[in-house]
């Protein structure tokens, strides 16, 4: 009986699977470069684009690629207007070269995108519809016939509408919870009759909920949008004498003007006041007349005292320190009458935040609709990530949600909790509760919670084992033991069947474990020929293209940015020895080469991932040594061990060489019985030598500078005839404890004592 | 109220939600982030914190841990993790370590919390998705159909 052996860790893997199959032929173009360009269309056009071909699809689906999208955009601008011609519409302003193109009329509702057109279907519609607040190009909007409150996608012109008790409560904002990458909305209810109010925050689209532990004496803004600048929303308090946006121990009701400005923080999800510029001199009653925009990255603030009308920004975030720019008068520079002014001006200068506030450029755009009542105005950019991906149905939602008729909230766990308590379960039992009801499987399908819950979760062993005594030749076993003890030392007794392996025994034997990575298993097998990757939990299985078959695989790992499953693999060996190193993004299998080129080839070994780095031991032979020969490197082919270890960067994806420990005064073929393992997540080497096994830790990553920790005498375990004759891996280490591959069929477990 | 013992050691007063003071040491209580940032803020200076979350009963227990980890240093590890097998077996029930993982929670004390959620994650190992809807009185609402599409999802975890 022959054993290898592989750690796995437990996880559950989505994200991969739901594009599973797709071969793709290598495009001409490297993945970057295709991002590179089509992060630079407008969304329209990018979902034209998604329909070339597959890879494009997969390419521009990604969060990353969203982000990268909606920084490029160039921001749209929708006005709401009231006109006696047509009632009530909706405006869109999508020309790239500025403001000055005319606004093209929008009409939402059955949302379609019109040209300029006499006369609109639905009238009556339009009147009613209210736009409350944007978030990357999602629009936020609320109508009265029927009564309901939706989100809708301009551009793919789907709507989401809330189910009908968010019609009580005041929404006050939309906006992308940057970690777990979901939507939210934020809204407040008042829960007594001194406008003391519970704010509540919403996931989409699962609808769960989260209320916020503390309260504010302060009505929330209705009708007004909210700004966001520096990760914060904000919105100005609604001035009234006995609603004053405090907390509730300190209500400071006698500072009005130093706690005008509700501020929210959508990262960390807190709440609190910051004072409007000036508030020390304010007399308070003109905090109504201020409004709030953004103008490059930066809050600022506008404000009205008769025909001026000043503008500050807000240079430095932290230190909460406003700047006057602008100041002019509306008489003279904009020639408004006492009539316009008390209707209109006051929503235009949201336009302001676009136009980087110059009067000249203000002008054109405020002589268009000086002539109607303006009702909003927003600037909203032109992607938005895939909130309409996940479909949910209203029955859905959650009958959970806080309501002003009964509030009680803290009658079941809020979602952190309950997120808290699943995240220590095993993955299997993770999948039994999602059976549960429809809120877990929500909390627990998102990436945040896969990544939680690897974190915390305890690491299985995996054992190929070639048996005679059992009908299966080749097997792989699993020990997924829970408990802390000594681990066992004989194979472990679950057997784990690879998906898709035909019963017959020829399959099994023919199917190898090449690596792991979040519990996915990176295997080949000869019948049918083919590279796989599997995960476990699930059962399901991806097939590589059959390219990948003559490809030496290195290993697979997550990418930590664009957060993609990738196979590093070499291909190619000219005479020289050298080899040319290649990544390919899963699911898509689109590739592209690394610029550097070495004269090695890691094993195909399970390399060891530390501080998020894959590492390699490379093969010891004279003519093949670990130099790097890239461009502007130097040979050093007389330091093997000065490059005995290869590195990658798992997140720049540059491959690099470290010398082993003590390596100036090793004589060089030694290190052929070194092993690299992982041990509290520090990179260790194991090093045989004679009958002793040195055991190395990385304690200083940067310095590059190992520790030696622990020395066993092998002798003692075993006689000398079988260290010398029998090959042997170090597996792992846990809590002080050895576990060793020795030769034939033994795993041997050993405490160690430094 | 802020009144001091004779080894000078601030105490402060805790009040539950059913009204049932305790009087603690003030750094038994500031394993507590809440009350520690309550404390900051000065409000243990103007008579006992109100804590409107937490019933005297589950308090009791809560600050029983808190007195136990606090005292801890030089105590040998092996001896708290055992008494914290105890504290949580003590509390007998899945209900009673739900209203403890509230309060923790509440009050956000990250032991107690990590204690309590392993726990009550232990508890549910092994069970049923039907068996843990009763055991939290969840109200299952798959439909037939969906039910068994999850299932058929998982299949592997069922066998």
């Amino acid at each position: 009986m022959d054993v290898h052996c592989w750690s796995l860790i437990p996880y559950m893997w989505q994200k991969l699977l739901a594009v599973l199959h797709l071969k793709v032929e290598v495009a001409s173009l490297p993945d970057d470069v295709i991002i590179d360009i089509l992060s630079r269309l407008p969304a329209d056009q990018l979902l034209e684009c998604r329909r070339v071909c597959k890879g494009w699809r997969a390419l521009t689906k990604t969060n990353s690629f969203a982000e990268l999208q909606l920084k490029r955009a160039t921001p749209v601008i929708l006005a709401g207007c009231f006109d006696f011609s047509n009632p009530h519409c909706i405006y869109l302003n999508d020309a790239p070269e500025g403001l000055l193109q005319p606004i093209r009329r929008f009409l939402n509702s059955p949302l379609a995108l019109y040209e300029e057109e006499p006369n609109p279907p639905h009238q009556i519609v339009e009147l009613n519809c209210w736009l409350l607040s944007s978030c990357d190009g999602l629009i936020l909007g609320i109508r009265q016939i029927p009564r309901q409150l939706f989100i809708y996608n301009p551009i793919t012109q789907e709507e989401i509408t809330f189910p009908e008790v968010f019609n009580k409560v005041h929404i006050c904002g939309l906006y992308f919870h940057p970690l777990t990458k979901e939507y939210r909305i934020i809204y407040a209810f008042a829960t007594d009759n001194n406008n003391n109010y519970q704010y509540v925050i919403v996931n989409l689209p699962t609808f769960s909920w989260r209320a916020l532990d503390y309260r504010f004496y302060c009505r929330p803004p209705t009708a007004k949008t909210t700004t966001l600048a520096s990760g914060n929303l904000h919105w100005m308090v609604e001035h009234c004498k006995e609603a004053i946006g405090v907390g509730t121990k300190t209500r400071k009701d006698d500072q009005p003007c130093a706690n005008s400005i509700l501020r929210f923080n959508i990262l960390t999800e807190y709440l609190d006041t910051v004072p409007h510029p000036e508030h020390d001199s304010c007399s308070g009653p003109t905090c109504g007349e201020m409004q709030l925009f953004e103008v490059d990255g930066n809050l600022s603030l506008c404000n009205r005292r008769g025909y001026s009308v000043f503008l500050w920004t807000l240079v430095d975030y932290s230190s909460w320190r406003w700047i006057r720019r602008y100041r002019f008068s509306l008489a003279t520079d904009l020639q408004f009458s006492r009539f316009t002014l008390d209707y209109s001006c006051f929503q235009c200068w949201f336009l302001l935040s676009y136009c980087g506030a110059g009067s000249s450029v203000l002008e054109p755009v405020i002589t268009k609709f000086t002539d109607r009542q303006l009702t909003y105005i927003m600037v909203v950019p032109r992607l938005w990530r895939k909130l309409f991906a996940c479909s949910y149905s209203k029955a859905d939602v959650a009958s959970a949600l806080p309501l002003p008729d009964d509030v009680i909230i803290d009658i079941f766990f809020p979602d952190d909790v309950i997120i808290d308590i699943l995240s220590r379960l095993p993955a299997d039992q993770v999948l039994q509760c999602r059976r549960v009801c429809k809120r877990w499987r929500a909390l627990t399908s998102t990436a945040s919670f896969a990544e939680l819950q690897l974190k915390r979760a305890t690491p299985v062993i995996l054992a190929g084992c070639l048996d005679d005594s059992s009908s299966y030749p080749y097997c792989i076993f699993v020990n997924d033991a829970q408990q802390q003890g000594p681990l066992p030392t004989n194979p472990p007794q679950q057997r784990l069947l690879l998906a898709n392996t035909p019963p017959h025994e020829m399959a099994e034997i023919n199917c190898w474990v090449l690596s792991s990575c979040d519990g996915l298993i990176l295997g080949k097998r000869k019948i049918p020929s083919q590279v796989f990757i599997y995960n476990p939990i699930t059962q399901d299985e991806i097939t590589f293209p059959e390219a990948f078959n003559a490809y030496h695989i290195c290993g697979v790992y997550f990418h930590p940015v664009t957060k993609e499953y990738r196979v590093l693999y070499v291909f190619g060996r000219d005479q020289f020895n050298y080899y040319q190193f290649f990544i390919a993004n899963l699911p898509t299998f689109s590739e592209r080469p690394l610029s550097q080129g070495f004269n090695c080839c890691p094993p195909s070994a399970e390399a060891t991932l530390a501080g998020g780095n894959l590492y390699w031991m490379l093969e010891h032979r004279k003519d093949v040594r670990g130099n790097p020969i890239a461009a502007n490197s130097i040979l050093r082919f007389d330091e093997p061990c000065a490059n005995s270890i290869l590195r990658f960067d798992i997140h720049t994806e540059n491959l690099s060489t470290v010398p082993h420990p003590e390596w100036e005064s090793c004589t060089g073929p030694s290190y052929g019985e070194m092993q690299l393992l992982q041990v509290d997540e520090r990179l260790s080497l194991g090093h045989k030598r004679g009958h002793s096994l040195f055991l190395w830790t990385l304690e200083d990553y940067p310095n590059w500078h190992w520790i030696r920790r622990y020395k066993l005498n092998l002798a003692d375990l075993y006689g000398p005839h079988i260290i010398r004759n029998h090959r042997m891996s170090f597996l792992w280490i846990k809590t002080d404890e050895l576990l060793i591959s020795w030769g034939v069929a033994r795993l041997i477990s050993w405490r160690l004592q430094s | 109220m802020s009144i001091t013992t004779e080894n000078n050691e601030k105490m402060i007063t805790l009040m539950s939600s059913d009204g049932e003071e305790f009087v603690v040491e003030e750094a038994v209580a500031a394993q507590s982030q809440t009350i520690k940032h309550l404390i900051e803020d000065g409000c243990s200076t103007e008579g006992s914190i109100p804590l409107p979350n937490v019933t005297g009963r589950v308090l009791s227990e809560v600050i029983q841990y808190c007195k136990k980890h606090s005292s801890s240093d030089d105590k040998e590890e092996k001896e708290l993790e055992a008494w914290d097998a105890e504290f949580v077996k003590a509390a007998d029930d899945h209900v009673a370590l739900t209203d403890l993982m509230m309060a923790a929670n509440f009050l956000d004390i990250k032991g107690l919390l990590d204690l309590v959620a392993q726990t009550l994650a232990n508890m549910i190992t092994g069970k049923s998705p039907e068996e843990v809807r009763r055991m939290w009185n969840i109200k299952n609402d798959f439909t037939p159909e969906e039910a068994e599409k999850v299932r058929k999802e998982n299949q592997w975890a069922f066998e």
